[in-house]
């Protein structure tokens, strides 16, 4: 595992910029995830790590060594594709080890198959090993590809939503199952992902990525209790934060003029608190309920106390309990 | 319709879930929805039919699916942490207020029927389970997962790895011996060979369908 240090890199495709000025460096050992929507840029950085794309302008580094024009077999880097990109007339095990037989690699047999057989066993498919990669569930598919990764020690593993395509149950396994496997090889990963809680439950720190620009970086803590603008800030949490207009509550710092109220920013009462709003739906998700709110015709959405056995039509009062602050481009105002 | 939101990323498909359900409210089509994702089912459907095998397992609507969940299947499937099965064995009567879990008795929902001594199981969803020195169950803490508002405390007990959800606020040291205490008025006991749900006062209040 090494260092890897992404230096103002730069890419663009025609006219369009894919990737601007962004700079990062994800340390030996660390979990980074890039979060951001569709056509962000995160897929592109990662390419740009490994060599599948050439940036315009920037250097990567890694290890310390300067490795920009560094064609992708000469870099030392694992990648972990979204479409598992499974060989379909291979086994699971040939599949597995095809890394370890490249020529340039020369890793004796006996150490092949030792290699192989414990990342089956780390990943629950050892009893798999002899069967066609295209006879397996989506889930044992996505675990091969991952274990095709995990048998090299490169210098970082760089993953582009290895879990996107499992179901939500697999893919909560999975992720504990992957954070552990990261912990115990000390290994160094970039993560690529869209979903919020891959990135929060996984990560040692978040980078969160909008048009090609990389708008903050912390740990989960961070980016979720002091994002540095209005854009981060609805990148977490769930249900999203609420965006309201200043003008709905009084006492504010003269900057502000836009509220992000989270969940735990609201509080309900029946009466008495600083803004009358309608309850206008209850959504039962199991797990938590949410509230939706009209206030003065803008809709809010928090979680709603189970015991408070509130209904549609239902009038509440509002209080903000230390909510966060924007200026009008969107910027994090100080309290 | 067929998975149809199943390649969307996870914000796109949460703006085509409310669509999707605005739609069907204004056209009120008949609709059969087909789906792997709880969060699909539980926001838009009026009704969700649990399916396992090719048997439907539980019809019934997204709240009762959830808060009085038919069979270990159903409950093991919904709810995401899924809900914490403890493995216990006693004896039911008709009107019983508790089961002996362990050295303790632990408050549930009154029992409407009587069962001879068997293999049964404690379901808790992990909402529903509380840190407290007194705790029924004491355990160490294994680890924990932030999300923001919540976090998921795993905790190492003698029935296994159990799940809570707490308020973010609160900090677990890893390693650290805590109790547990569960929600009485929320808990299912199962027949662990069937998988059926033991009837309880729990499932009087819901409509069964």
């Amino acid at each position: 595992m090494a260092e890897v240090e992404i230096r103002a890199v730069s890419k663009a495709f025609g006219q369009t910029r894919a990737v601007s000025e962004l700079s990062l460096t994800v340390s030996d050992g660390e979990f980074v995830a890039l979060l951001g929507p569709t056509g962000a840029g995160k897929t592109t950085t990662l390419r740009l790590v490994a060599g599948l794309e050439t940036p315009d302008s920037g250097s990567i580094r890694i290890g310390g060594r300067d490795m920009t024009g560094d064609a992708p077999a000469d870099r030392d880097v694992a990648f972990v594709f979204q479409q598992y990109s499974l060989y379909p007339h291979l086994t699971v095990f040939e599949n597995m080890a095809f890394a370890l037989r490249a020529p340039i690699r020369r890793v004796p047999e006996a150490e092949i198959r030792a290699k192989v057989h414990e990342v089956a066993r780390m990943l629950h498919i050892e009893t798999k090993l002899d069967n066609k990669a295209t006879q397996l569930s989506g889930g044992q598919m996505q675990r091969v590809a991952i274990g095709r990764a995990l048998v090299r020690s490169p210098s970082i593993y760089l993953m582009d939503e290895p879990l996107s395509s499992l179901d939500a149950k697999l893919r909560g396994e999975m992720r504990l199952e992957l954070k552990r496997i990261q912990t115990d090889l000390g290994a160094t990963i970039l993560y690529v992902t869209h979903d919020q809680t891959e990135a929060m439950t996984m990560a040692s720190r978040i980078g969160v990525i909008e048009a090609g620009r990389l708008m903050q970086i912390g740990t989960p803590r961070e980016i979720y209790e002091n994002p540095v603008n209005a854009y981060v800030a609805a990148r977490l949490g769930q249900p999203a934060i609420n965006l309201l207009p200043a003008g709905l509550f009084a006492g504010l710092p003269p900057a502000a003029k836009t509220i992000g109220a989270r969940t735990e920013h609201l509080t309900i009462v029946r009466g008495g608190g600083d803004v009358a709003a309608t309850v206008t739906r209850i959504e039962h998700l199991g797990d938590q309920s949410h509230l939706h709110l009209d206030l003065g015709g803008l809709p809010v959405v928090t979680l709603s106390d189970p015991e408070a056995n509130l209904g549609a039509g239902d009038v509440v009062s509002l209080c903000l309990n230390k909510p966060l602050f924007f200026d009008a481009a969107g910027g994090r105002v100080a309290v | 319709m067929d998975e149809p939101l199943g390649a969307l990323d996870t914000e796109m498909r949460e703006a085509m879930i409310r669509e999707l359900r605005a739609l069907h409210d204004r056209l009120g089509a008949t609709t059969v929805y087909v789906t792997h994702d709880q969060l699909e089912a539980m926001a838009m459907a009026d009704r969700i039919a649990v399916m396992n095998h090719g048997v439907v397992e539980q019809v019934a609507s997204p709240r009762d699916i959830y808060d009085r969940p038919a069979s270990l299947f159903v409950a093991d499937f919904i709810g995401s942490p899924p809900m914490n099965f403890l493995p216990f064995r006693d004896s039911l009567q008709a009107g019983a207020r508790t089961v002996r879990l362990g050295e303790r008795d632990v408050a549930i929902p009154a029992v409407r029927e009587a069962l001879p001594e068997s293999d049964l199981v404690l379901g808790v969803r992990p909402e529903h389970v509380r840190f407290t020195d007194q705790g029924m169950v004491r355990g160490e803490v294994y680890g924990s997962e932030y999300l923001g508002t919540t976090q998921i405390v795993t905790v190492t007990t003698r029935y296994g790895a159990l799940k809570a959800r707490s308020p973010a606020s609160i900090s677990f040291r890893t390693g650290e011996n805590i109790g547990l205490d569960f929600r009485p008025d929320t808990l299912s006991i199962f027949d662990k060979q069937s998988g059926r749900a033991i009837r309880t006062a729990l499932y009087e209040g819901g409509a069964h369908g």
